[in-house]
């Protein structure tokens, strides 16, 4: 943990499906919750605290693995499955590597990295076809840490209707996770978006989530500069600037596509209607 | 003096923006609150027109108006204070509360303190109240007052009222949650119940804090109302989280107590005087 304080998981849990349920059924005025379950620990968090809140039964689990996926993640994701008491019709295994195999062809060959992003945007149509199969909302299961640091796919993984969990570290939500009753294995897995063969995030980012953490908790929740963080974590300064910079470079990732303004008054700056607008 | 006064806390869920459906809520806990024959039923701060309503708060106080004017012609044998956004002048905006005593409306204190910091954004929303309107209101032989939120921040508006007369202090709030780290309370549940107690205590007053619940945008108000007596000991809490209504009698012996064996009898008129003269 760190610096990082420890998350109040008993009221955290209480208080996401709280809210989760109130915004699928009060606010969007949906049934159900659709997830994607990759064996990760932020598929298996969302998808237990979906089936708390919507009830197993209004739940819908997907797996949807692709060439790169281990077979322990799927073990794992079937054990979410499992887990959350969803009815045998409310899950499905989906493999999307013909779908990306037909685009690769038709677009004349992806490199490794176009593929694994036009990997997470199939999973992305998938999801959102079945949710309004199902009269729901594809609940998203990015969490704070790497919705802050921009690792996901825009309108890939990032292309969602809810971020329930987008409010806890990557620390924190395998703290949720435990609390949850889920395995440590599950829990403590190291943490991969497996959009290519032995991809994971601390191979890619060069520096792991515990310290990632504690550097977004020092910058941005107690706002100090980043030499005092390197001094506090006993880290290079590098480092934090790393994270920070990753921080601003994809803040275009988690906004709406900018409107250039153009009327009296545009969308943007000035429209400053609130998401929920009766 | 009656010895008592009943107080109801209707520590609601507003929707954002929706004053009809407000509205019908505000009805069903007024008609809880004459069954239960309260004398005073407070809401939260903002309630027929929902918080966190940002360019809405342009286009909603007519609604409010005309919401307002169904709770004054329900002519109930109570006073009722519900929160609204008002057109103070003819497109000037306050954050305000409303009394409606016995069918008759009163009339309204509008906030002193506007929050501009963190997700607040009043101040672009909204004009300040004037501390002329920080009126005490007699109902039932009892002297009420109302602050909102950010107000009781600072001790001067709960200390104006009190002065003016008030034996209770209302305070109308709409505090959302944060920081759920940790055991126990949040930092915004615990400051909230230390703000309410010292209020209570340097009046030697009765304090109602009624907040609001549930979610609204990205925030979830916490709820948690409660009463603190004069001698500063919290009689009544409302659920966290969760929709609730408090009904809680009000003690005269309970003020008595605690004026006897307090320094509220004495006022520094003189510690405001160089107060003034400071930014």
């Amino acid at each position: 943990m760190g610096v990082l304080p420890r998350l109040n998981v008993e009221r955290v849990a209480d208080y996401l499906a709280r809210r989760l349920r109130w915004y699928v059924r009060d606010y969007a005025g949906k049934r159900a919750g659709v997830v994607g379950v990759s064996g990760g620990v932020d598929s298996a968090v969302t998808a237990v605290l979906t089936a708390r809140a919507l009830g197993p039964e209004n739940t819908y689990l997907y797996l949807l693995p692709s060439y790169s996926t281990p077979p322990e993640d799927i073990e794992d994701a079937m054990y979410v499955v499992e887990y959350t008491g969803v009815p045998e019709e409310n899950w499905e295994r989906i493999d999307v590597d013909p779908v990306v195999e037909a685009l690769d062809a038709r677009l004349g060959g992806m490199t490794r990295v176009e593929r694994g992003n036009a990997t997470a945007r199939v999973r992305m149509i998938i999801l959102h076809q079945r949710a309004y199969r199902h009269n729901g909302l594809v609940i998203g299961t990015g969490d704070k840490s790497e919705l802050l640091i921009g690792y996901f796919t825009k309108y890939g993984d990032g292309g969602v209707d809810v971020l329930p969990i987008g409010g806890l570290y990557k620390t924190h939500v395998r703290e949720l996770a435990l609390h949850l009753g889920l395995p440590e294995r599950i829990a403590y897995k190291p943490s991969s978006p497996r959009l290519w063969p032995g991809q994971t995030a601390e191979g890619e980012l060069g520096v792991g989530y515990t310290v990632i953490d504690q550097i977004l908790y020092l910058r941005f929740e107690r706002m100090l500069r980043e030499q005092e963080i390197a001094a506090r974590l006993g880290i290079r300064l590098d480092t934090v600037e790393k994270v920070v910079g990753l921080v601003k470079r994809s803040q275009h990732k988690r906004l709406p596509p900018e409107v250039f303004h153009v009327g009296m008054r545009d969308l943007g700056s000035d429209w400053r209607y609130p998401r929920e607008w009766f | 003096m009656k010895e008592t006064l009943r107080v109801g806390i209707a520590q609601m869920h507003s929707l954002l923006g929706n004053v009809d459906k407000n509205l019908e809520k505000h009805i069903v806990y007024i008609e809880l609150a004459r069954k239960e024959k309260v004398d005073l039923l407070v809401f939260p701060e903002l309630s027929l027109t929902g918080y966190l309503l940002r360019d809405i708060a342009y286009e909603i106080a007519e609604d409010a108006e005309e919401a307002l004017n169904e709770i004054v012609g329900r002519a109930e044998p109570m006073c009722i204070v519900p929160g609204l956004v008002r057109e103070a002048r003819t497109g000037i905006y306050e954050n305000s509360v409303a009394y409606v005593c016995g069918g008759e409306l009163h009339g309204f204190y509008s906030k002193l303190y506007l929050p501009d910091y963190g997700l607040f954004e009043e101040a672009r929303y909204f004009r300040a109240g004037s501390v002329a309107d920080a009126r005490v209101h007699e109902w039932r032989e009892w002297r009420v007052g109302s602050i909102i939120c950010e107000d009781a921040w600072h001790p001067e508006p709960a200390e104006l009222i009190s002065r003016r007369g008030a034996d209770v202090i209302v305070i109308h709030a709409a505090s959302p949650i944060r920081g759920l780290y940790g055991t126990g309370d949040t930092p915004p549940e615990r400051v909230w119940e230390a703000v309410a107690v010292t209020r209570a205590v340097e009046n030697a007053s009765y304090v109602v804090f009624v907040n609001r619940v549930g979610p609204e945008n990205e925030e979830y108000f916490w709820g948690g109302s409660m009463v603190v007596s004069p001698e500063g000991e919290v009689v009544a809490r409302a659920r966290k989280m969760e929709e609730d209504f408090l009904v809680v009698d009000l003690d005269i012996h309970s003020l008595r107590t605690a004026r006897r064996f307090s320094s509220y009898k004495l006022h520094r008129g003189d510690v405001h005087e160089a107060l003034a003269e400071l930014r």
